[in-house]
């Protein structure tokens, strides 16, 4: 018997307000991912609406089907991660790519990657000029291409178009997708919580409370002899090439599992060292 | 292309290199001797190819990712490479490491791709995928020059664009097989490799 109740007020205005964020500008449709189809992406604003001189969040979400997985922008043995080519109107500015903490992934071979498996948020900031002209609309073009891998490797590529209104002031839409998004992109690490230490090339990385902890170096992390033995133990000693008479810098994310069972990812940041001199850090 | 005339070197002495190297060679290690047996049955040794004085430059492949698709069928990346060479004392083999069962696996699936790909080298079957984890093959492509001195010249990329579609600016390998026909230093020896991983068995 089909239900005929009516919708309550409540539900039903947070149902406009949740469609207007997600199908601003969304081309893509919602469709569920398929081994066929292994990545649906939606890209969102938040708010729906840019004010002259602010900025709004993009909000880029790709949904996996079950065992795919797509690639962090760190460092990994295989694959790419997603990128996105924007095409702005003048002054309009877009800030970097905010990434979540990705899981630590070994496969057969002994091959190391760090990737997303079903679901990647990633936002962005987008900063409206002063002068942006009011009560009309933008319009930004985005090319975006990936690699999602189960047991084999598909790329994927989508290009968006999305309106964008420019009104005096925008609605808040507090709580939303954006700042649920952006907390789960990795704080820098608080004092207090890690020990480190360099003992000539290698760093060492302990912390009382931790049952094990995973380091996951960006690109501009200094070269590492065996990411594979070393980045993930109770306690780490990541040895690092030298590179003349520095080593590191130590740069990344880490993953502290505590021995309660709750887990953190955070991002660290220690500058190159000497590698001839033993010196406590961070 | 010359054919290797050993019928002799055991699968025993491969293991022996195959055991000593899990995290991958660097340039300046000594490359493992390896016999594998093509897509056409014939049995290639790289100790015979650097007797002869031959540069030989590996590639590690699997038909169906979309990297090697980049280099062997939208474009014509390796084979390219490979002619301008060919007739200069390098050999190019490609090894696919990939297990029973995994992409781009099977002797009819990659003699397929020698012909739809036009590749006018031999593809090795690694299928136990000892050659690939005694180099510390990661990716497909992923290329290893070797000296006839039997060192790796170069260990990395084909070039330098990770996406696959682009082509890159720099052609790695193109670059240091030049330096070492020219009697000259390899000047950027190891890069990091891009692509698929290897589909090796579990």
């Amino acid at each position: 018997m089909p239900n005929t109740r009516p919708i309550p007020l409540f539900t039903m205005a947070a149902l406009i307000i949740g469609t207007a964020i997600m199908c601003a500008g969304c081309s893509s449709g919602h469709k569920q991912p398929t081994d066929d189809n292994p990545v649906v992406i939606t890209l969102e604003t938040v708010p729906n609406e840019a004010v002259p001189g602010d900025s709004i969040t993009l909000v880029w979400k790709f949904n996996l089907a079950a065992d795919w997985h797509l690639y962090w922008a760190g460092r990994n043995d295989t694959g790419f991660p997603p990128m996105i080519d924007l095409e702005l109107p003048v002054g309009w500015v877009a800030g970097g790519l905010q990434w979540p903490a990705p899981e630590r992934h070994v496969s057969a071979g002994d091959i190391l990657d760090h990737v997303y498996f079903g679901e990647l948020v990633l936002i962005q900031k987008l900063g409206a000029p002063d002068d942006a002209p009011m009560d009309g609309q933008i319009e930004i073009k985005a090319d975006v291409q990936w690699l999602a891998c189960k047991n084999m490797c598909v790329p994927g590529r989508k290009e968006l178009t999305l309106n964008i209104p420019v009104r005096s002031h925008a609605e808040s839409h507090e709580p939303n997708s954006a700042s649920k998004a952006a907390a789960r992109i990795p704080k820098i690490l608080p004092d207090g919580i890690l020990e480190t230490v360099w003992e000539g090339a290698v760093y060492h990385i302990q912390s009382t409370n931790a049952r094990s902890l995973t380091f996951m170096p960006t690109d501009d992390c200094g070269q590492l002899e065996n990411l594979l033995e070393d980045g993930q133990n109770e306690r780490l000693s990541l040895r690092f090439k030298p590179k003349g008479d520095t080593v590191g810098p130590v740069r990344g994310l880490i993953t502290i599992e505590e021995k309660s069972g709750k887990s953190r990812t955070y991002r660290i940041d220690y500058p190159a060292a000497l590698h001839e001199a033993a010196h406590p850090g961070g | 292309m010359l054919r290797s005339a050993s019928m002799y070197v055991s699968l025993c002495a491969l293991l022996l290199f195959a055991t000593a190297s899990v995290a991958g060679l660097a340039p300046g290690d000594k490359a493992p001797d390896f016999t594998l047996t093509d897509t056409e049955g014939t049995e290639f040794t790289l100790q015979t190819y650097l007797d002869d004085g031959k540069i030989v430059v590996l590639e590690w492949f699997n038909p169906d990712c979309p990297f090697i698709k980049k280099h062997h069928l939208n474009h014509k990346t390796m084979n390219e490479t490979f002619a301008a060479v060919k007739d200069e004392g390098v050999v190019w083999l490609a090894i696919n490491s990939g297990a029973k069962g995994k992409e781009g696996n099977g002797l009819e699936r990659n003699k397929k791709a020698v012909k739809e790909y036009e590749i006018p080298f031999p593809v090795l079957i690694d299928e136990s995928g000892e050659v690939g984890k005694a180099y510390g093959a990661k990716t497909t492509p992923h290329m290893f020059i070797i000296t006839p001195d039997g060192v790796v010249a170069y260990n990395g990329a084909i070039d330098d664009d990770r996406s696959a579609s682009k082509l890159g600016k720099i052609n790695y390998v193109a670059i240091a097989l030049k330096a070492l026909r020219e009697g000259k230093k390899v000047e950027t020896p190891e890069t990091k490799a891009y692509g698929c991983s290897v589909k090796y068995g579990d």
